[in-house]
């Protein structure tokens, strides 16, 4: 009777340490966000050759599904830059996104990686100032929370 | 203007959640720039914020004119000191002055900069992660490759930012931020000082970041906060602040030399530690 009871607490045990297990793996953490940084590098590397030179400073942070992120750039007049972004690539998420002026108005070009888990924006500033880079989940792919990461590009 | 801006693109952002897409779409269409879809971004603002490193303000200077960067070199023999928020400060300062360097093409202030960069991470005790970027700024100098050595000041302000957030010295490896900041700014209204022009001038419109350096401040722990140099920092980031906010016109020669000088006084200060 007792080695019963104890087998099943062992099994309730052991399913309730499986499910918090694929709980931490699921949610976006750390590991996720060096992911999609390396993701973001990768981006940048193929633009290296272009000119342009990257921050070695990139941002990251995690992306839940159905609520995009906006994050403040100061970039200058000037200089030409290259935007990376990017989730991790075996997520099987797809992200878009834009740059947008100080108007809320999109600006530059963007040009995405074919299964979608990156993307990278091209723009001449016409101004000095605060621009914002917006990243949201597209509906086309996997509809999950993960990580993202920019890095940023300047010739 | 700008923070007005933002707030409004604030707004929009999380407007949009809510707001029927079809008047979206309108509004969008007005805009007339580029296909857009608000509807697409129930969105967070985030409030972090990546400093941009000096040379790429440097090299919008170097499109715009031929600044004479060695004028701008400064003296990196700094006195020692035990106190941490110093280092951490000149260190940041150190970095920046390599970046000027670099735009100067001076191989020997930037071997001197790679030394006193290795003495500074010593004192911080973080000299097991930078001496390989050290090492290898020396080893690019001596080859004169600038753009490797840029990226190698760069790479190594990251580490040791990096080191101190795993130790959990936040404020400090923001301190790092702010040192870097000033010596680069100070260098940027140097140069748009002597040369003055409303396009070099626009450079030093950046007041996202001093607000940014100001709320960081104002979130540090209480030890830090009250440190004499931070709380001077506080102090001349608020002047350079207004007078960033009040050139809705541009700046003038006057705006940019206030700037100027409230960075050299805020240097000065910092390199006057013991």
């Amino acid at each position: 009777m007792n080695s019963f009871r104890f087998s099943k607490l062992s099994f309730c045990l052991c399913i309730v340490s499986l499910s918090f297990c694929l709980t931490l793996d699921l949610k976006a953490g750390p590991a996720e966000e060096k992911e999609a940084e390396s993701a973001a590098l990768a981006l940048a590397a193929d633009q290296e050759s272009a000119g342009f030179m990257f921050r070695a400073e990139a941002w990251s942070s995690d992306l839940p599904q159905g609520l995009g992120k906006a994050v403040k750039m100061q970039l200058f007049k000037g200089n030409e830059y290259c935007i990376g972004v990017a989730v991790p690539r075996k997520s099987g998420v797809r992200i878009t996104g834009s740059v947008l002026d100080l108007d809320a108005r999109p600006v530059g070009e963007i040009q995405p990686v074919l299964d979608g888990w990156g993307f990278l924006l091209f723009f001449k500033p016409k101004k000095t100032g605060v621009y914002m880079v917006t990243i949201q989940i597209d509906e086309k792919g996997k509809q999950a929370d993960t990580s993202c990461a920019i890095i940023t590009g300047y010739k | 203007m700008t923070r007005t801006s933002f707030r409004f693109l604030t707004v929009l952002a999380l407007a949009s959640a809510f707001y029927p897409t079809s008047v979206l779409r309108a509004e969008s269409a007005k805009a007339t720039v580029q296909e857009f879809d608000p509807q697409a971004f129930p969105g967070q603002v985030v409030d972090d914020v990546v400093v941009p490193v000096p040379s790429e303000v440097f090299s919008v200077l170097d499109k715009l004119g031929e600044p004479n960067w060695r004028q701008e070199l400064r003296d990196v023999d700094f006195p020692k000191s035990s106190d941490r928020t110093k280092l951490a400060l000149m260190f940041g300062l150190v970095v920046a002055e390599g970046f000027v360097s670099v735009q100067a093409e001076d191989k020997e202030k930037v071997k001197d900069i790679g030394r006193e960069v290795i003495d500074l991470a010593t004192a911080l005790g973080l000299i097991k992660a930078v001496r390989p970027h050290a090492q290898a700024i020396l080893d690019a100098a001596d080859k004169e490759h600038w753009s490797a050595i840029r990226k190698e000041f760069d790479q190594t302000q990251k580490t040791v930012r990096d080191s101190m957030e795993q130790m959990k010295d936040v404020d400090l490896s923001q301190c790092v931020s702010m040192g870097g900041w000033l010596r680069g700014t100070a260098s940027v209204t140097s140069v748009v000082g002597k040369n003055f022009s409303a396009d070099r001038a626009e450079l030093l419109n950046q007041p996202m970041l001093v607000e940014h350096f100001l709320a960081t401040i104002s979130k540090m722990g209480p030890s830090m906060k009250g440190h004499a140099i931070v709380s001077e920092i506080s102090k001349g980031l608020t002047g350079i602040l207004a007078k960033m906010e009040g050139a809705v016109d541009g700046f003038t020669k006057e705006a940019v030399s206030d700037i100027g000088r409230t960075c050299d006084d805020l240097l000065s200060a910092i390199k006057a530690a013991k």
